[in-house]
């Protein structure tokens, strides 16, 4: 049959689509190795649910989560010269609710021994406004206000007894969107030796805490208190959220060789 | 030379030269590695089905949900379509999958609650069909994941055609004319069940609703749709910030993009306390009770009446629930519902959009009927 198209992953490569076939060796990746992050979700010290656990902020107040959802960006190797190598395309929807959302995989890093690595919490500002595009930027995942306004960085949404609410209600919403250009924030982790061979492919086990998005330690004047702030939209509120999440959400807890 | 005898086949993507549409073309695995090079066009052996193209809209998501172990085939469409009309496949041949998914009301049945065989009533309201390749969990609590472990409920459930799928192939098997069909779409040998749920789930990816007006708005026809309409699409996004400039219906956080749904399940605060339980019929968590999916507004102004136990007549009736009588005592109301206002006394209030407002919501929920759809031969009872 003739089909009159054109490969559209000519300008948008395609992720995920290839299953069930064998790739073929291609020599100019064989200089390259990759570099993967793993992503446990937790509220303070426990794990991260969706199945209505409470957990409990510094100020006392109370809180569920139904959602937590990020863009993971622009990853970069760094090396001991101070220059980096910057995966291209490196764009990654996480949901904590995915076992599959959590292991990141960056392919094609060119072998050498790095010393640390950093990505951008959302979207750079040039694809943020580009308009709708693929696999993890696809506006169907839930994280892409409209075609005017761009993407949704990171999503947390959930209830708290102490946030407002209608009378009949036990408990008001939780609706944290954070994004529009000015809220992406960097995360480095400087001191992480990552020696990426032909043998070695290391991995980042990150430990991802939501609490830091309300508890700030170094800032407590960036607490979230809900009874004040339980619904954020981008707009003026959305950088102190970016602030505290760039401050405390990713702790580093090791790097697996292997 | 690609060939087409694996089973196992990779799709490229790609789009015909107007833009407007994308044309999902399923090709067997080659050696471009994906890199872009010109779709082949081979012969296919003899009997090997054909490789179906799927053409989508150039304004929807990439990544549809096709899965490498049925791909699309015109024989295996064309079997899935003769089934989805066949009545044998219920237990006392009286009725199809169509009986409850009429394609004039875009799959739906115009009925509260779907009638099965005998007359049984269903606790729930038959769902419209369409664009469900990009849904990964399927019927209004999400029991069934992916298209062919879906179309195994409602042929065998008591409510439903309530016949078990080895007595459906069995009245396949006595039909010459299915014994061809199968072999055509999946090679030689008699029908079986998985072939059949694989030959359902195959026509219904095919059911794609993308030539609403409010498409061609969105593919840049600025001209189809009225100053109203248009109004109502920009409430229908906004977020209500209780401002005269952020006044908004709250809807696209879950009825998001050009699918209109973000494929989750919600409490859209309908009751206090629940005869149905929605989501958690299958998870069994108590913080998933009343929770059901989030369904596409495709086509809604032919899909009524509205919600999983269809008990809002009218597209009026379902704004009047949002704006004026959620049931804010609701176990496990979601948060943007909890949270949403236009009223500058803000959160805690109802949603309050005058009526006005949600007049011109409702003239934009109908610029989502597709007539292309509902009248597409190819969707429609086949008659050879």
């Amino acid at each position: 049959m003739k089909l009159p198209v054109r490969a559209w992953a000519l300008l948008l490569p395609l992720v995920a689509l290839a299953a069930g076939c064998k790739k073929d060796a291609d020599p100019a990746t064989a200089a390259t190795g990759s570099v993967a992050l793993d992503l446990t979700h937790v509220v303070g010290t426990a794990p991260l649910a969706f199945d209505g656990t409470s957990y409990t902020k510094a100020d006392g107040q109370t809180f569920q989560v139904t959602k937590f959802k990020y863009l993971l960006s622009n990853v970069e190797l760094l090396r001991a010269d101070g220059t980096a190598y910057a995966a291209p395309e490196s764009y990654y929807l996480v949901d904590a609710a995915k076992t599959a959302t959590l292991h990141l995989v960056v392919p094609g890093v060119p072998l050498a021994n790095y010393t640390g690595l950093r990505f951008v919490v959302g979207v750079d500002a040039a694809r943020n406004t580009a308009g709708a595009q693929t696999g993890a930027l696809d506006p169907n995942n839930d994280l892409y206000w409209d075609w005017t306004t761009g993407y949704v960085f990171l999503k947390m949404e959930g209830t708290s007894p102490q946030a407002p609410h209608a009378a009949a209600a036990a408990a008001g919403g939780l609706r944290f969107h954070v994004g529009d250009n000015g809220t992406q924030r960097t995360i480095s982790f400087a001191g992480a030796p990552l020696a990426v061979t032909a043998t070695q492919a290391p991995t980042l086990h990150l430990r991802v805490n939501v609490l830091a998005l309300f508890d700030n330690a170094g800032a407590p004047s960036k607490n979230i208190d809900f009874s004040k702030l339980s619904d954020v939209m981008g707009g003026a509120s959305a950088p102190l959220l970016a602030d505290n999440y760039a401050a405390g959400l990713f702790t580093l807890e090791r790097v697996a060789t292997n | 030379m690609t060939h087409f005898s694996s089973l196992w086949l990779r799709r490229t993507r790609g789009w015909v030269a107007a833009g407007l549409v994308g044309v999902i073309a399923v090709a067997a695995c080659s050696h471009d590695g994906g890199g872009g090079s010109d779709v082949p066009t081979p012969t296919p052996p003899t009997a090997a089905p054909t490789p179906y193209a799927l053409a989508l809209p150039s304004n929807f998501p990439a990544g549809p949900l096709l899965p490498a172990d049925n791909p699309l085939t015109v024989e295996g469409v064309d079997l899935g379509r003769h089934l989805f009309y066949e009545k044998t496949l219920s237990v006392d041949n009286s009725i199809s999958c169509a009986s409850c998914h009429r394609q004039a009301l875009a799959f739906t049945d115009g009925l509260a609650h779907a009638v099965g065989v005998n007359g049984a009533r269903h606790p729930r309201s038959a769902m419209s069909l369409s664009n469900l390749l990009w849904d990964p969990l399927l019927t209004w609590d999400g029991s069934d994941k992916g298209l062919e472990a879906q179309a195994r409920t409602p042929l065998t459930n008591a409510v439903e055609m309530h016949q078990t799928l080895a007595a459906s192939v069995a009245k396949l098997q006595a039909q010459p004319a299915y014994v061809a069909r199968f072999a055509k779409a999946f090679g030689p040998g008699a029908p079986t069940e998985d072939n059949m749920l694989k030959a359902l789930a195959q026509f219904v990816r095919t059911l794609v609703s993308g030539n609403s007006r409010y498409d061609r708005y969105r593919r840049g026809d600025r001209s189809v749709l009225s100053a109203d309409e248009v109004r109502g699409l920009q409430l229908f996004i906004t977020h209500p910030t209780g401002t005269a400039l952020g006044r908004g219906g709250n809807c696209a956080d879950c009825h998001a993009g050009d699918l209109q749904t973000n494929h989750d399940f919600v409490n859209n605060g309908l009751d206090r306390t629940f005869t149905d339980l929605g989501r958690a019929v299958p998870t069994g968590l108590p913080s998933d009770q009343g929770k059901f999916r989030i369904p596409s507004l495709r086509n809604i102004a032919l899909t009524g009446p509205y919600m999983h136990d269809g008990r809002f007549a009218t597209l009026e009736d379902v704004l009047a629930h949002y704006n004026e009588h959620i049931e804010y005592g609701s176990p496990n109301l979601d948060a943007n519902i909890l949270n949403g206002t236009n009223s500058p006394l803000g959160i805690g209030q109802p949603l309050g959009l005058t009526d006005t407002e949600k007049k011109q919501i409702v003239l934009f929920l109908k610029t989502l009927t597709d007539s292309t759809f509902i009248q597409d031969p190819r969707f429609s009872q086949p008659t050879d």
